[in-house]
Formats: C-alpha cells, structure tokens, sequence
C-alpha cells in the first residue's frame, strides 16, 4: 500500500479541504508554495470562498484522474466535463476567474476566458454594457489582462 | 521541501478584506521589503509564502504594480552592492570562491522571489514590458557585481591565471571553474564573449606563439608535432570540461594558427627531421601525425602534397636516369613497383587515402617514367620474365595481383604504342619457343589490355594465340595425313603465322640442311593444298630444333638449338673444321645472326659444342672453328638456343623507334581527317589540340609530325589551306 501525500488547503471560510498532493500541485501558485517549503501545516487561502474552491478542486481533480492519451474517449469525456462545467451562472463565473487566477491553473483559465469570451460575442452592446456595469469590479481589475487573452485566442 | 510528516487539522477563521487605500500599499510593501531582507539573510523558513504572494497579488490587483517593482529593484540592488564589498574584499584564493557561493545564494533567493512576485511578474511586467523578475535579477548581478570596477578586472585576471596554471601542469580546481563559467554564460552569451573569452583568446595567442618559437628552436619535426597534438588536444578537454562549447572552435583555431600554420614551412624542410625524411623512413605515426594536423590549417595539405610530388619525381628521376640500374630491365621494373607499393602505403596508412594525394602521386610517376624511353620496352621485359619462369607455380590470386600492379605502371606510359611492339615480340618469342609460364596468365593479361586500350590494341595480339592453335590442328592433320611417308625422318613442326599479326621480318631464308628442306616442302605442298590463295615464307630467324649429338666416348646429349644454331651444327656430320667464311657461304646466314650465333655455339661457358680458335670472346671473321669432342654437361638435355628475349642493343633498338615513328604516321593522318570531316573548317593551333587529345592514349603526338602529316594530306588532296588565312584548313570531301 502505497501512501499518497495530501495537501490541506484552508480557505475564506475556514473551512479545511484535504486533497492529494498531486491534485493540488495543478494550480501552479500552489506548486510554488510547496517547493518553496511553505506546505508544512496547511495552506491557507483566504480570498476564496468554500463554493469555488470545491468547484475547483473538483475540476482539479478530473483532470489529473484523467490519464493523458489521445483516446478519442478519453477526450471526448473531458470535453463534456468542461462543458458542464462551466454552465454556471455569470456570479459564479467571475468569482471562479478571480480565484483560478490567484491560484494559476492554466488549463481552467483558458476554458473559462473561452466561455466568457463566447459570451460576450453573442451579446449586443446594450447587453454587453449591462454586463459590465454588474460586474465592473472584476472587468476593471481584468480589463488588461483579458485583453491580452483575447487578442492572443484571436475571437 | 515538505516532509512526510502527520498534517494537523486546524480551523481558523480569516477574514478577507479589499481596501485601496494608499497607506495600504505602504504597508503591503513593508511586508514585502523585509521578507526579501529575511530572504538574502537566510532566514526564509520564517517566511509564509502564501500570504507574501496575497500581498504581493494585491497590490498589483489595486495598481499598485510600480510601486512594487521599483522597490523590488532597490531592495535587491543594496543588497547586490552589500555582496560586491564582501567580495572585493576577499584574499587571494578565496576571491572565486566568494564569488561563486554569492552567486550560488543569489540565484536560490532570486528563485524564491520571482515565486511570490509570480503574480506581478505574469501580469504586471508583460502589459507594461518591463524585465521579468528572473531576467532583472541577473541583469542587476551583472551590473552591481561582475561589472563593479574592482571585480572585473581581478575576475578575468584571477580566471586567466589559473588556466596558465593549468597549462603549466599545475592542478586547478575545475569544477569551480566551471561553476564561474556557467556563471558568466547564465548572465548572458556576450557577458562570456567580453569577460572572458576574447582575453582568453588573445592571451592564449601569446602564450602559444613564445611555445611555438621555443619548441622549434630546440625539437625535431616528430616531436614538435607531438607537443603540438598534445597542446591541441589539451585544449579541447578543458574545454569540454569546464569552459563553453562555443570557445573550442575559437581556441583550436589559436592553437593552429600560432603552433601549425606559422611554422609550417620549416617543420616540412627541417634537415634530418622534415617530410622527406619522414617518407623515406617510412615513419607511418609522425606522417600520420603530419596529415592530421596540417589538415586543420589553410593550404597545410597542399604544402605535403607538393613537397611529396617534388621529392617524389626527383627521386624517379635518378631511379630512371640511373646506369646502373638501366643495365637490368627486370630490377628497374621491380624497382618502380616498389617504389610505388611503399608511396601507396604511405598514403594509405598516414594520410587517410585521401584522393588528391593518390592523384598527386599517380601524375608524379607518370612524370619520372616517361623521363626513359625506354621505359616502355622495359615493362614488357619485366612482364616476359615473368611469364616464362617468374610466375612458374604462383596461384591464380598471386597472377593477377602482379599483373593488376603491372598494368598500373602501363597505365602511366604515355608512349603505350612502344610497349605494344614490343610486348608482340616478346610475346612471339614466347609462344614460339614454347616457354609461357601458364596461358591463362598470358590471356589473363590481353585481357586487361584490351580492357584498358579497347579491342584494336590486343586484336592482333588475340590472333597470335588463335595461330597457334590452329598450327596445333594443322600439324595433326599433316601427320595423319603423311604417317607413313614420314617414318624416318625429322620430327617437323610448324607454326603457321598470319603476317599482320606477328612481327616478322622480311628476312630471307638461310640455307637448311637436305634433310630439313625436304620435310619442308612436304608440310608446304599439304598446306597449300588445303588452303587456296595463300603463300608460305619460312621464317628461318625464328625458328628452334632439338638434335642429338654424341661425343667423346660415346657421350649423347640432346641439344636445344635455334634453326640458324642448327644448320651450323649439322654442317660439322661431314667435316671436323670450318672456317668462318665457309659456314658463313653454306648456311647464308646474315652477318650479326651468324656472329651471335656462332658466339653462342663456341663461347658460352658449358655450351661451348663448338670450339673456335682463337680463343676469345668474340667472333671475328678469320675464327676458325672445331666440332668439340670433349664436350660435357651434368644435363643430358642442353639448352643453347638465344631465344629468350632480351634488352635490345642500339642498333635494334634505333630500328624498333624508326618503325614506331613510322606506324604513327599514319594514325595521326585518319585522327586529322576524322576530325576535320567532323569539323569542315579547323585552324591549325585546334587541329593539333584535338589530334593530340584523339591519340593520348597511345602515345604522344609531336606537334611537328603533325604539321608534316598536314601537309601531306594537303599535297594528297584531303585539305586544302584556306585562301584569306593561313592557318586555317578545311576538308575536301
């Protein structure tokens, strides 16, 4: 039997969630702080919610179970994960792209600009400002970064 | 990193707060100038880097990104310039060693840094192109450390010093050498090339060219190549070892230039020492060496090759010009294939068979062999005596292998139509007197003529054999047809020649005895029966017959004679005594035969059945000579005949050069009117180029036999000169 290491990670509400190492190591923020030796009693991380940061791991998880073939199955399943995924309302969304930036995980980053970004495409302008205005903090804050993301996915 | 250790559940309650305002930022960046602090002081372990990070995030999150990065860069330049007084001031040997653990330590810290600053570092930095962290650390290393006026110059000094040490046979310790090295290549490809590189170079140019003058002052040419190799291969390991693979090309090529290349010319002429020597001695490690490294250097390998080429064809020359070794034709032979067996070792074994010095070597002895003219006759010799006794129970393989290295020197001749008139006498000689070694040799070899030259150059030759063999039948024939009637008399057998084919003389018949003569003209009246349109001439020159002779208490022997040896012989059945005169009006026989013959018949040590007096060496017409009585011989089979082959004497051989001069004529004439029925219109210069290019493989064409061919040609009507230049031709069909 072999042991797999776990990390702890604590988040805003306090609450603890216990994952394996090699799922936690998928947010690259959190790589770093364990190679840096910072992992010896627990992670705290304090600006994410107990909601999004399942989500997350949750989403951490699949990822790493899913092993790294070019099955069409096995892609076809993640594809399908990915798309339910993020069928969330906008709220959740956003809050998910704050904290999957803080903790810099790649992969859920692209997805989750990709769903923005097709959401903004369907939108007229009247909607698109509606949009911004509900969510102006995280625009103002996202604007250059986004900008880049887009300018780069070409949309 | 974290080890296995039982991780504690704990909850805490924290609480998140997001505030902008600008003490705020003050505050964030105190946290985060003393954790870099802590960092460079080795106190990171007290350090939690998750809320470094928070902070770090945040203030980027609220604008606050410049503020962090400018202090970012003061932080780390105070304590970059708190390193460089600590290296500075370290003694002696410890300078490197300072060096390379503050780098060591640098490099962790700027790790850990660039960790927590990930956020500013992947958002901030690129929207407004900043240096990354990563980048900027090493930039600041390079400008407050490796630049500091103090560190530079005693950096790059303290690194040359100890690769002359090295080169002086000390021990050094390498792998912080190496460390420094990797160091300078991290800060960037052109802080290497300037830090160090280029004064390596240049220093090394120095040290290598007082070596380079010290060593050829006091070694011979061996052993300065071997210091050179050693030198040369000393630098490539170090720099394998602990210095940038882009530095070997740029090294060796010092080492080259000052070691090989400058002092190139004196070590191939150095006196007892230099290439020559090196040749002659057959000294394969220090050629080999030679090879190798001139290689490396521009024109190195030309300079072998011509001081090669030279001292090979002057060497040829003497061999070939040489009086002594004129005297044997068969010595001289084998002399130039040994020649050429130890040179193609030479070049095989030390200098890679590399293809220019094959050629080279080849257009030498092409030169020196054509130097004789008599090379070609020689060569034909040599093969002679080869195929009549030197090839006597060698294998198949050992056959073809002489003769593969015969025709390599046939291919060197340039006068190839001499060989060939020779080659034919001495191959009728063979063939007649029965004395070919084996006839697939002597097939074996047309062959490769024929392969070389085409189908022209051996078809008479091919006719020769064919001739024989024909005989052979004809001779059967005759004697079934004859049996009876030929009971008692003499054995006959005749070979009949074509006359194209053999080179023949039109000498006429000397006188053969009643009983010769009257088989003769059976065999002739047969022949001519069979074969209508044909006439036979005796050739009485070439001829052979085996007589029993008794002597002296009633001793037999059986001699093997020549035709003319013999009608001399049988002239003694009547009489005991003849003089010169009188042999010479019986038999007929011309005047130089008759004297050789003679000579052969009464002055040759234990062939002497003839007795002349006086007793001398040679004949001279008032000779007197007796049937020798107490005549003996261990053998009961005597050989007397002078059929072998031999090196002509002048007059012969001014007769062989007139009718090879002779047959040239007109070959030159059909290449003339071939090519100008090709051309039409042809100036002279062109002609005369072309001509010679048609017949090269023959021989060489002498431009004043060609003109006279011309205007032959032109007298005879073929060409007619054109009316407005002279020097131009043209074909009249």
């Amino acid at each position: 039997m072999s042991f797999s290491k776990t990390i702890m990670l604590r988040n805003y509400d306090g609450e603890t969630f216990v994952v394996d190492e090699v799922v936690a190591v998928e947010p690259q923020t959190i790589e770093h702080m364990i190679e840096d030796g910072c992992a010896n009693t627990s992670i705290p991380l304090p600006n994410i919610t107990s909601k999004i940061l399942s989500k997350v791991i949750e989403h951490c998880k699949k990822h790493v179970e899913t092993p790294n073939s070019n099955e069409k199955d096995a892609k076809a399943d993640l594809k399908s994960f990915d798309f339910d995924f993020v069928k969330a309302d906008q709220g959740t969304l956003f809050d998910l792209i704050l904290a999957v930036n803080y903790l810099n995980i790649k992969g859920l980053l692209d997805l989750i600009y990709q769903t923005i970004a097709d959401m903004i495409k369907g939108k007229t302008p009247e909607e698109e400002e509606e949009m911004r205005r509900v969510n102006a903090w995280v625009f103002s804050c996202f604007v250059g970064v986004t900008c880049l993301y887009f300018k780069s996915k070409k949309i | 990193m974290s080890s296995q250790k039982k991780k504690n559940f704990q909850i805490e309650a924290f609480k998140h707060r997001v505030v902008v305002d600008p003490k705020y930022a003050d505050r964030t960046w105190k946290i985060l100038e003393h954790a870099i602090h802590e960092i460079y002081n080795h106190n990171a372990s007290g350090l939690s880097f998750e809320e470094l990070y928070r902070n770090a995030y945040n203030m980027v999150l609220h604008k606050f990104g410049e503020k962090l990065y400018s202090g970012l860069v003061s932080t780390m330049t105070l304590h970059l310039k708190q390193i460089a007084a600590s290296v500075e001031a370290s003694q002696g040997s410890l300078f490197l060693e300072e060096l390379n653990r503050n780098w060591a330590e640098h490099t962790k810290a700027l790790q850990m840094i660039r960790d927590i600053l990930m956020y500013m570092d992947r958002t901030f930095i690129p929207s407004t192109r900043k240096t990354p962290v990563h980048e900027l650390g090493l930039n600041l290393w390079r400008d407050n450390i490796i630049r500091a006026s103090n560190i530079q110059t005693r950096l790059k000094e303290t690194l040359l010093e100890t690769v002359q040490k090295e080169r002086n046979g000390e021990v050094i310790n390498r792998s912080l050498m190496r460390n420094i090295v990797k160091m300078l290549m991290d800060l960037g490809p052109s802080v290497y090339q300037q830090d160090f590189e280029k004064p390596f170079l240049d220093v090394s140019g120095n040290f290598y060219r007082s070596e380079s003058q010290q060593f050829i002052e006091c070694c011979d040419c061996g052993n300065y190549l071997k210091k050179a190799e050693k030198r040369l291969n000393e630098e490539i390991e170090r720099v394998s070892n602990y210095l940038d693979a882009q530095s070997e090309v740029k090294i060796t090529n010092v080492v080259e230039k000052e070691m090989i290349e400058s002092q190139m010319t004196r070590l191939v002429h150095m006196e007892n020492s230099g290439l020559v020597n090196m040749i002659v001695d057959d000294k394969y490690d220090d050629l080999g060496r030679i090879y190798n490294l001139f290689r490396r250097v521009p024109n190195g390998l030309m300079l072998i090759r011509d001081v090669m080429n030279s001292h090979i064809r002057e060497r040829g020359k003497q061999l070939v010009t040489d009086p002594e070794r004129v005297k044997d034709p068969v010595e001289f032979v084998q002399c130039l294939l040994d020649e050429k067996a130890k040179h193609d070792k030479i070049v095989n074994l030390a200098f890679n068979s590399d293809k220019t010095f094959q050629n080279a070597l080849n257009s030498s002895f092409e030169y020196f062999i054509n130097l004789n003219v008599r090379s070609p006759e020689f060569i034909s010799l040599f093969v002679d005596d080869k195929l009549r006794r030197g090839l006597k129970g060698a294998s198949e393989e050992d056959v073809e292998i002489i003769l593969d290295k015969v025709m390599v020197l046939f291919r060197y001749l340039q006068e190839k139509d001499v060989f060939e008139k020779y080659y034919k006498q001495h191959l009728a000689k063979r063939l007649l007197s029965g004395r070919s070694v084996s006839e697939d040799a002597e097939r074996s070899l047309i062959l490769k003529l024929k392969t070389e030259c085409g189908y022209q150059f051996t078809s008479k030759l091919e006719g020769m054999f064919t001739d024989m063999k024909t005989s052979h039948d004809t001779m059967q024939g005759f004697y079934e047809a004859m049996g009876r009637a030929l009971a008692n008399g003499p054995i006959l057998s005749v070979q009949v020649l074509t006359t194209g084919s053999w080179p023949t003389q039109s000498i006429p018949a000397c006188n053969l005895p009643h009983e010769i003569l009257t088989v003769c003209e059976r065999f002739k009246t047969y022949y001519l029966g069979t074969h209508n349109g044909r006439r036979l001439t005796w050739q009485t020159n070439m001829g052979s017959a085996d007589i029993k002779a008794t002597f002296s208490g009633g001793k037999k022997h059986e001699l093997n004679v020549s035709t003319y040896q013999m009608c001399v012989l049988m002239l003694f059945n009547n009489v005991d005594q003849l003089s010169y005169k009188e042999i010479e009006q019986a038999v007929e026989i011309p005047t130089v035969e008759l004297k050789r013959c003679l000579q052969s018949l009464a002055c040759a040590k234990g062939k002497n059945v003839l007795r002349k007096e006086p007793m001398s060496k040679d004949v001279s017409e008032n000779d007197s000579f007796f049937f020798n009585e107490s005549f003996s011989s261990k053998l009961y089979k005597v050989k007397i005949g002078t059929v072998a082959a031999q090196k002509e004497s002048e007059p012969e051989k001014q007769e062989t050069r007139q009718r090879v001069e002779e047959d040239r004529k007109p070959q030159i004439e059909a290449a003339i009117v071939r090519i100008m029925k090709a051309r039409r219109v042809l100036d002279h210069n062109n002609i005369v180029a072309e001509v010679t290019k048609q017949l090269q493989s023959r021989f060489l064409a002498n431009p004043i036999v060609i003109k006279k061919r011309i205007e032959s040609l032109i007298e005879r009507e073929f060409l007619e000169r054109d009316r407005e230049d002279r020097k131009l031709y043209r074909y009249l069909a």
